[in-house]
């Protein structure tokens, strides 16, 4: 849906963008990470038509966005990290003007504006000056402003920035459910926890270069080689549990405390550790809880930076 | 419709402000047509002693047209920056240019809009006043023609200071910046056109002697286009002085400019008598009116590049875009 390829970009003496080779894929939700100057909002901007390249080759939805700026501006709705404030207008007639600058029928647009602020959660603030709102709910209604001619691809530039926990916690369900609505999600942050379990797709930058990108669990499954598994069990059986995992190869490292067991599975697929758990089952181990533990995104981050030097 | 005018005439007339701004404009030019309408009738009866309810009337009314006239000119040079000044650098300012550009308005679109919110919102002014004009009509002191002259050459003389704001305010990099630099230019524009008229006048005054030569630098000038305009209906600007009468008016002053352009002595009246036409000249107001065109369509132009995303890929800039510095 979004290829880079080979792309450049400098401002005077700083290189933002250094040779950057990404694909998005259709459908996902793509996870745009990096620290601050890595180069994620000069591509947000690149791929958003808002700004040149110097080299290389960008297309979105098949487009250059150079070429046809007005045809990607059809497929894409972008949302900045800062929330642009027009005084005197509600936040009905914010996404009514929204409609409009899009093209959108006069018939369609008080209509679509409602739409659009009960998907956000903000139906009971439509005739509210949007100067009133608070930020996590500015930050809603922006994404609302971007769905407005509903776009094929969002891209979100660091969007829960400065949100408190609630709205960032809601922010995120709004993203997943974009994403199952079948949007292509881009979504930048330097604040990795703020991506977890939303993201389909990871695209990791460091120092305007691309040093990971792809399907998170390829990503996860290439930098690990064994998973961290939890168990409650019923006091009883804990015994017998730890009978059967210390004769299995792929397990080290078990540990009780508390009625919990804890040990290292030496396989990252889910069916060898869907089948570990039904061989435990199967000889009468009653398993209260189980629990496999993900490394994160930020673990994730910080081995694959580590290994481009960082 | 557009939907920048649309919504900046929404937002500029929803606040209490807008309406104190025209209250006041009304009540003003209200006091200020009085004042006119006293001064034309004191001239008239006091100064040079015409008697009769009549004649103090067509003084009045001459005297209210041409000072309403003289006062809706200065009110652009004085409004229309603070209006324009602000439209596309405040977009930046309050992060919202970078949203407008990636809709499907086109640039020049962004920046007619603009330029239509700011002529409008002087139209709504004038069209607040206009009643005023109509007591020169009662009064019999002008034409119809006249007032829709006025009001042409008005509009025309708003939208080329809106497009010179809008120019400043699509490079500038701070709201106090491109009000400054409006004002500044407006300013030039304005009044000191008038000064480059002096010099002119003094560098060329044997020319204009000799074979009347035509003064340029009048061209720019809103004030002596104006004039111009309203003294074209008129076959020869001979019986133009005081609207046609031997009294003084607010627009005589700019009456001798249009003389002195015409190739008119203003120095010697004794050479070439003041007020006459050497030779067909292109008439001042068309002269302006086409200039104040093509400055309306270079900046115009000019302001509608600035806010054309992504820049061409021949004129990559070097730049980093300053909402995104560190990016």
């Amino acid at each position: 849906m979004i290829s880079f390829e080979g792309v450049k970009k400098r401002y005077r003496a700083t290189v933002a963008l250094d040779g950057v080779d990404m694909s998005v894929p259709q459908g996902s939700v793509t996870g745009l990470v990096g620290p601050n100057g890595a180069g994620k909002t000069t591509s947000i901007l690149l791929m958003s038509t808002l700004l040149a390249r110097d080299e290389g080759r960008v297309e979105v939805g098949g487009i250059d966005p150079e070429l046809d700026a007005p045809g990607v501006r059809r497929l894409i709705g972008y949302m900045p990290d800062f929330f642009g404030v027009y005084e005197s207008l509600t936040s009905s007639e914010y996404l009514i003007f929204f409609a409009a600058s899009h093209g959108i029928a006069a018939a369609g647009r008080p209509g679509l504006a409602a739409d659009l602020l009960d998907l956000v959660g903000l139906s009971e603030k439509a005739e509210e000056d949007v100067n009133t709102l608070s930020r996590g709910m500015k930050q809603r209604l922006s994404l609302a402003r971007a769905l407005v001619h509903d776009p094929d691809i969002l891209v979100l530039d660091e969007p829960a920035a400065g949100l408190d926990p609630r709205a960032r916690v809601q922010l995120r369900e709004l993203i997943a459910e974009l994403g199952r609505m079948g949007k292509t999600v881009v979504v930048s942050s330097h604040v990795l926890t703020e991506l977890e379990g939303i993201c389909t797709d990871i695209v990791v930058m460091d120092e305007g270069r691309v040093v990971a990108e792809g399907p998170m669990d390829s990503i996860r499954a290439s930098l690990t080689s064994e998973r961290g598994v939890r168990m409650r069990l019923v006091d009883e059986d804990i015994d017998r549990a730890l009978e059967l995992l210390e004769v299995d190869p792929r397990v080290s490292g078990l540990a009780v405390e508390s009625g919990r067991v804890s040990f290292s599975f030496d396989e990252v697929g889910d069916e060898a550790s869907a089948e570990l758990l039904s061989r435990l089952v199967a000889a009468g181990v009653r398993v209260a809880e189980w629990r496999i533990d993900e490394i994160g995104l930020e673990e994730l981050f910080l081995r694959i930076t580590q290994g481009s030097g960082q | 419709m557009n939907p920048v005018l649309a919504r900046e005439s929404r937002q500029r007339f929803r606040g209490r402000w807008s309406w104190l701004v025209i209250t006041g404009w009304v009540i003003a030019v209200g006091l200020l047509t009085y004042l006119f309408y006293f001064a034309g009738r004191s001239i008239s009866m006091d100064f040079f002693s015409i008697r009769g309810p009549l004649s103090g009337l067509n003084q009045a009314g001459r005297w209210v047209f041409e000072g309403m006239t003289l006062v809706l000119l200065t009110a652009v040079a004085f409004m229309v920056p603070g209006l324009a000044a602000l439209s596309i650098v405040g977009e930046k300012q309050r992060q919202t240019l970078h949203l407008l550009q990636i809709t499907q308005i086109s640039p020049l679109g962004i920046v007619v809009g603009k330029l239509w919110s700011s002529v409008g919102y002087f139209c709504v002014l004038i069209m607040a006043v206009v009643p005023l004009l109509g007591i020169p009509l009662a009064f019999g002191a002008i034409r119809l023609v006249e007032v829709l002259v006025v009001m042409a050459m008005l509009l025309l003389v708003v939208a080329m200071q809106s497009s010179v704001s809008i120019w400043v305010s699509s490079r500038a990099k701070s709201n106090r910046g491109a009000v400054a630099l409006s004002y500044v230019l407006a300013v030039a524009i304005f009044f000191g056109s008038f000064v480059l008229m002096g010099v002119e006048a003094l560098v060329v005054r044997v020319d204009i002697e000799e074979d009347g030569r035509e003064l340029v630098s009048t061209w720019i000038n809103p004030y002596v286009a104006m004039a111009d305009a309203v003294a074209f209906p008129y076959d020869d600007l001979s019986g133009l002085f005081n609207g046609g009468n031997e009294l003084p008016t607010p627009l005589d002053p700019l009456m001798l400019l249009v003389s002195l352009r015409q190739g008119g002595d203003a120095f010697d009246g004794d050479e070439i008598p003041q007020g006459a036409v050497l030779g067909t000249r292109i008439p001042g107001w068309i002269a302006t009116t086409l200039i104040y065109g093509a400055i309306i369509a270079l900046c115009l132009w000019r302001a509608s590049r600035r806010v054309t995303a992504p820049r061409a890929l021949s004129g990559r800039r070097k730049r980093a875009p300053t909402d995104h510095a560190s990016a």
